[in-house]
């Protein structure tokens, strides 16, 4: 009934009548039936081609971004996680090698040492032997100078002696003085 | 005289919805000067109930355009 | 309106203008000429048909193209999509219902919002300010509250949402009824909600005009005002859309998990 007073109204729409504006103040408290079915129809044929055009790929979209993003994610996770393991055996190897350097330098010095040791130790026997050598060698010189000097010098005085003894003694007496003396010695 | 008494009616309804929203919006603000890390929740819950208040007051005005109507 | 002379004529004709401002009519009043429409149409009617060919247009230009990551348009949309899907669709009805029911919302979201948005914008009218319109679309969330459960819960599971546990059987008979008028009064809610909402706020816009038009220059920074109120608008209108949406879902959810 509102279509009808408002399509006479049409002629007269600059200057609504009373009669007019009573009808559409009442009517929009008034739920009717048409808009109701035309609300209804809009919306379903609207949510069916969004949900077709719209709604499907958009929220598929967003799920498999989200499933991608976990899974990029849990793979840079994962990827930290190898890195980690590679850096520590890789810190293994470095210390395992510094070890194994120190220990051959220790073992170098050692050894160094060692034959440092042997050497001096050769060298001191040696000069141990040479020394004793020397020594041997000035005893036995020495002994020999002596006995050179007693013979020489018994010669000595045997001569000297039998210089004298030529004019004073004959050679027996003076042989006896001689062995006297020699005694004595 | 519907019109006047639908004002009144109308004036009645407004008090209401701002006792309510001024309820709201001081425990709100109370809230948000506690915990200023719960602010964006506190808004968008004072938000939802300001509107459903809203609608109460409304409610009300849509029966006293009703009234003024008739 | 323009011949009024005295206070109360032109008191009168702003009245008039308003009301027949913010209810539906059979023509449209483009700036050149006067479209006239079908008396099933009218037009809150077209204003339906045309907020479905905007929706449509916008999402079919905005994500024509597949890309792996939205840009643009396509990006600001998918943000919303994706606000209505958790903190609306799943919020409420948990991840796995509220993934498969997300669409049903992002439909009904997108769709109060843009007949609230066209509200604003001139030469367009407000569907939403249509109690038709929003008693249709409570309709489908009452739809939805009831088909959901019984699909769901069955006819005993779906009675058995208006008994709660632990109550003694006298205060169950008064309780259950009650209960069950409310699932109505709930949907009767969210209908005046959207629809009060919608036509206060235009009501309220062209009384404040009005006012220069009746009280003359005196009053004219009731003009700020309304310009005032007409920005909250632009705020109301998507909260009232997500509100409508919200609500939708926590009854349906409501509903169809009694036991929380």
């Amino acid at each position: 009934m509102a279509e009808t007073s408002q399509e006479q109204a049409i002629g007269t729409i600059e200057q609504p009548t009373p009669y007019e504006n009573e009808e559409a103040q009442a009517g929009f408290l008034k739920v009717s039936a048409p808009m109701m079915g035309l609300t209804w129809l809009t919306f379903g044929i609207l949510a069916f081609v969004l949900y077709k055009i719209a709604w499907k790929p958009v929220l598929s979209a967003l799920d498999n971004r989200e499933k991608q993003i976990s899974a990029a994610l849990d793979e840079a996770e994962k990827t930290r996680e190898a890195y980690a393991e590679i850096e520590q055996q890789r810190q293994k190897l470095i210390d395992e090698a510094d070890a194994k350097a120190r220990e051959i330098v220790e073992q170098a010095r050692k050894a160094a040492i060692e034959s440092a040791q042997i050497i001096e130790a050769k060298a001191r026997d040696e000069a141990g032997i040479m020394l004793a050598n020397a020594e041997r060698e000035i005893t036995t010189a020495h002994a020999a100078a002596l006995a050179d000097l007693r013979r020489e010098s018994a010669d000595l005085a045997i001569s000297l002696s039998r210089k004298i003894l030529a004019d004073q003694i004959d050679e027996p007496r003076s042989r006896d003085i001689v062995k006297r003396i020699l005694e004595k010695v | 005289m519907t019109g006047t008494v639908a004002a009144i009616g109308a004036g009645l309804v407004a008090i209401g919805a701002a006792l309510g929203i001024g309820k709201l919006a001081a425990a709100s603000v109370e809230g948000i000067a506690r915990q200023p890390e719960a602010a964006a929740k506190i808004q968008g819950a004072m938000i939802i109930t300001a509107a459903l208040i809203e609608g109460v007051a409304l409610f009300a005005a849509v029966v006293c355009l009703l009234e003024v109507l008739k | 309106m323009a011949a009024a002379s005295t206070t109360a004529e032109r008191t009168q004709a702003v009245k008039d203008y308003v009301f027949s401002h913010v209810s539906n009519s059979d023509h449209w009043a483009l700036p050149f000429f006067d479209v006239h429409l079908p008396g099933w149409l009218t037009l809150h009617g077209l204003m339906l048909i045309v907020a479905a060919l905007i929706l449509i247009a916008l999402f079919g230009l905005a994500f024509r193209r597949n890309d792996r990551v939205p840009r643009g348009l396509a990006g600001a949309l998918e943000a919303i999509v994706k606000f209505v899907r958790d903190n609306i669709s799943i919020a409420n009805l948990g991840e796995e219902d509220g993934r498969r029911m997300a669409p049903l919302f992002c439909s009904l979201f997108f769709f109060v919002l843009t007949l609230n948005l066209m509200g604003i914008v001139p030469l367009f009218a407000t569907a939403t300010g249509n109690l038709g319109v929003t008693t249709a679309l409570a309709l489908v969330t009452l739809g939805v509250m009831i088909g959901g459960a019984i699909y769901k819960n069955g006819l005993i599971g779906f009675a058995k949402a208006f008994v709660p546990a632990g109550i003694p059987i006298p205060v169950l008979i008064i309780l259950a009824p009650i209960e069950f008028m409310g699932m109505f009064i709930k949907t009767f809610a969210l209908t005046i909600r959207l629809f009060a909402n919608m036509l206060a706020g235009h009501i309220v816009i062209f009384v404040l005009l009005g006012l220069v038009v009746i009280f003359g220059g005196i009053a004219l920074p009731s003009v700020v005002l309304a310009i005032g109120i007409d920005l909250l608008e632009v705020l109301i209108a998507p909260l009232q859309a997500y509100i409508f949406t919200l609500l939708s879902a926590m009854f349906i959810a409501q509903i169809h998990h009694p036991e929380h």
